[in-house]
């Protein structure tokens, strides 16, 4: 961290400083490091940092083009908002043929389907915690887990099976290792397979070369 | 406006033709996911760019995968009254050599793959790019009927796709879309069913059961309602034409549901797409949203007392849903458990009322069909399987693609003709057909045609056509321990056979790979395969010991190779 403040971190506020940095220029990215971790440092009162102090560092002091990205990416990492679900719910109505669609649109809301939100939802439609659970983990496609802030879908279809000469997926596994703001699923076929091996990054599909760079390229 | 009559449907199709044949230059930019995922939207932007910034007046379509997957991206310029010009491997960089090209009236001869004069469309005949032959000036170039990839093909199925914009109602229209709707109003339920079973048209999701019989019994089936089911699971790995074929031409499958659901008498149509198809879903969504703009879909479609909805539901990532029980559990928000049949789900399907599923090409063949004719149908193809079938050829294969073939039509003339040969000029040791529930055939089998029956008979599957390539390295027993544990992933896990043995299966495939494996491990692998084939309750793990048992056939030699 920072040379001149030692600082001890608390919960995600540490990933939401980096996420700060990774929004502003590359060249301004030194200074701001230095200059808010003392400010973040004097906020916390010798304590440790908390997500609060990062959020109102942010408010006070980055300017504006950056300061609305870095809250869409802290909305994306932090807290959902129990109202997203009772809109939600609204939308599609409370019986059971209606419960994916309520799951996929938490996800899409909130970046994964947090566990309260599946209490929530047995609040307010009616249907048991276990019905709901028993779905919410059955398929796949849904997370219970929140994702890092840069999220790996690696396809092992067959097709990509056969044709990871260059060990794409062993990459990605050592870069997850590595990172941990990057996390990984394996999916089924995502249907590229005429350009396989397909990796999917932040919600869009890669293949071959240009994959493994930007596989590299993640922090 | 609503469309009611003949004349408002002509009108319709005018439209259309004022975006396919704008008077100025008119740009097609494949943008399927495929085609995205290798940078066409970058070209796409550069494109839109280049022609504000040059102040040109041209109409640039994002049309769907034109299934040269192999070049994407792809670009295709029309100027009219000249030869169309596709260019393949399209890069940023390339677009102001092409649009200069365009400003001048000419071609980026180095740059183009083909042209195209003309073009003979399943349904409308001959469409006409090139008026007269000393104009165009691209002779130079190739024409599209001198490249073996497409030559060998027959587009039914994929008439539209990459070249009219998936989102533009008016240019389906303008290829003669739903006007097999309109024709089919005007017949007898009856009368539809009969044409759809004379055609001989069979299931192109896996079984290839007779569609037309699935629809009498669903109509002659008693129920206050009736439901249609459009199946788009498509959770096997190695395909991937139906989101292309969804991205590409949503209205054909459209069209196809509402004749189905006017001949069976079914008022609600679910349309249940994988999970991560999510330009698919999107372009589905528009699909309905126009047609029932247009009066196609919804209240009194084209002015008759019939009425009809089209839902959309999205997956949830798992293989098994795409078996019919458990894709009418997952659509009523329940786990995709497959159930024991009978009843059929043309008994007592969807809400426990009939319902009939058919997979998504099989919709997708009705409007033909029906503006073509049982007769004109039934003369392409082999003797039981009519008609053509579109197939993903992926895997270590020169030219990779989404591609349509006749029934018929040779393995090798679909890898080496169509496909050309294998990656690197190595030699081709197994085909894997219709997904890991298909086997994999040697080399020696590539005589075999592309019909249900043929394969069937080798001991595989069409299956959903999905064809995987392999050369002469690959290793069959890592493939089949791959394939085994693609089924341990995805077994729902209902029954002991499938969730126990398959499971075993392939711990006995990794001994084996680590050198610990003995003859008599072959033996038992056998065994096993044939229990878990006669206990299974549904088709996942009916089929999960295929891969195994077809490697063992036909590739004994790598298994013996690590028993030593
Ligand atoms: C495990 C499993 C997976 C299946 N996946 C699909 C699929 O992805 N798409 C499909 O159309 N049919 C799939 N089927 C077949 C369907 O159960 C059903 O037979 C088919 O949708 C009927 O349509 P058709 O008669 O038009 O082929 C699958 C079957 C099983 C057992
Ligand atoms: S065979 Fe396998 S997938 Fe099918 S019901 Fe049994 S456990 Fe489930
Ligand atoms: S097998 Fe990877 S995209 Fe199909």
């Amino acid at each position: 961290m920072s040379e001149a403040t030692a600082i001890t971190w608390s919960g995600k506020s540490e990933a939401m400083f980096e996420i700060m940095l990774g929004e502003v220029p590359e060249a301004m990215r030194g200074v701001f490091r230095g200059k808010l971790s003392a400010v973040i440092a004097q906020k916390a009162q010798g304590g440790p940092a908390l997500e609060e102090h990062v959020k109102a560092v942010v408010a006070e002091i980055v300017p504006d083009p950056f300061k609305t990205a870095i809250l869409k990416k802290f909305k994306e990492l932090g807290d959902f908002d129990i109202k997203v679900i009772d809109e939600i719910i609204k939308k599609h109505g409370t019986s059971q043929d209606k419960l994916m669609y309520i799951l996929h649109d938490i996800q899409d809301e909130v970046g994964y389907v947090p566990v309260e939100a599946l209490r929530a939802v047995s609040n307010k439609t009616g249907i048991s915690l276990s019905t709901i659970y028993n779905v919410a983990t059955f398929y796949k496609t849904f997370r219970l887990t929140r994702p890092g802030s840069h999220h790996v879908k690696v396809c092992c279809g067959t097709a990509c099976h056969l044709n990871d000469k260059n060990g794409i997926a062993r990459q990605i596994e050592e870069k997850v290792t590595a990172s941990p703001a990057v996390s990984m699923e394996k999916t089924l076929c995502m249907g590229c397979c005429d350009c396989s091996p397909a990796v999917e990054i932040d919600g869009r599909i890669y293949t071959g070369d240009e994959a493994k760079a930007k596989i590299e390229a993640l922090a | 406006m609503k469309i009611q009559t003949a004349e408002d449907l002509v009108k319709a199709k005018e439209q259309g033709n004022k975006t396919l044949f704008p008077g100025t230059v008119r740009i097609n930019v494949g943008m399927s996911t495929c085609c995205i995922a290798k940078g066409a939207d970058v070209v796409l932007s550069a494109l839109e760019y280049g022609l504000k910034s040059r102040n040109m007046n041209a109409e640039l379509a994002k049309v769907g995968c034109t299934g040269l997957c192999h070049m994407e991206p792809t670009v295709e310029i029309q100027q009219p009254g000249k030869s169309k010009i596709i260019y393949g491997n399209v890069k940023e960089q390339d677009i102001h050599r092409l649009l200069d090209a365009v400003a001048a009236g000419s071609v980026v001869e180095d740059m183009a793959f083909a042209r195209v004069d003309s073009e003979d469309h399943a349904l409308v005949g001959e469409i006409k790019y090139q008026y007269s032959a000393d104009e165009g000036g691209c002779a130079s170039v190739r024409s599209v009927n001198d490249i073996e990839f497409l030559k060998a093909q027959r587009k039914v199925i994929l008439r539209n796709a990459g070249s009219i914009n998936p989102e533009n109602i008016y240019e389906y229209i303008a290829r003669d879309g739903y006007a097999a709707l309109a024709r089919a109003l005007a017949m007898k339920p009856e009368a539809i069913i009969k044409d759809i079973i004379d055609a001989g048209l069979r299931g192109r999701g896996g079984g290839g059961f007779p569609a037309g019989l699935k629809w009498k019994a669903c109509r002659e089936s008693a129920g206050p309602e009736k439901y249609l089911i459009c199946n788009v699971s498509e959770g096997e790995p190695g395909i991937g034409m139906h989101r292309s074929y969804l991205e590409s031409d949503p209205h054909s499958v459209l069209e196809g549901l509402i004749i189905g659901g006017f001949a069976i008498g079914a008022s609600t149509a679910y349309v249940y797409i994988r999970d991560n198809y999510r330009i698919a879903l999107k372009r589905f969504q528009k699909a309905i949203a126009d047609a029932t703009e247009l009066g196609l879909l919804g209240d009194n479609i084209l002015g008759t007392s019939f009425s009809m909805a089209v839902k959309v539901k999205e997956g949830g990532g798992r293989f098994v849903c795409g078996e019919e029980t458990a894709l009418i559990a997952c659509i009523e928000g329940r786990i995709g458990e497959p159930c024991q049949r009978p009843p059929f789900p043309v008994e007592k399907g969807l809400f426990s009322r009939p319902t009939c599923i058919n997979n998504v090409e099989t919709w997708a063949n009705v409007p033909v069909i029906i503006a073509k004719g049982s007769a004109w149908y039934k003369k392409i193809g082999s003797d039981k399987s009519k008609g053509t079938k579109v197939l993903s050829l992926s895997g270590n294969i020169t030219r990779a693609g989404m591609i349509e073939v006749a029934m018929g039509t040779s393995l090798k003339d679909v890898v080496h003709t169509i496909g050309g040969g294998i990656d690197g000029g190595k030699k081709l040791k197994s085909i894997q057909t219709g997904g890991p529930s298909g086997g994999v055939i040697p080399a020696s089998l590539e005589t075999l045609t592309v019909d249900y029956d043929s394969l069937k008979s080798a001991g595989t599957m069409l299956g959903s056509g999905g064809m995987v390539i392999m050369d002469e390295t690959t290793d069959m027993v890592k493939i089949a321990r791959y394939l085994t544990d693609f089924f341990v992933q995805e077994s729902c896990g209902k029954c002991v056979p499938c969730r126990e043995g398959v499971c075993r299966m392939c711990a006995m495939l990794d001994e084996i790979i680590a050198g610990r494996g003995t003859a008599h491990d072959l033996s038992l692998l056998q065994d096993m395969s044939e229990t878990i084939i006669s206990a299974s309750a549904c088709a996942l793990g009916k089929t999960a010991p295929i891969p195994v048992l077809s490697s063992l056939k036909h590739f004994r030699d790598d298994y013996v190779a690590y028993i030593k």
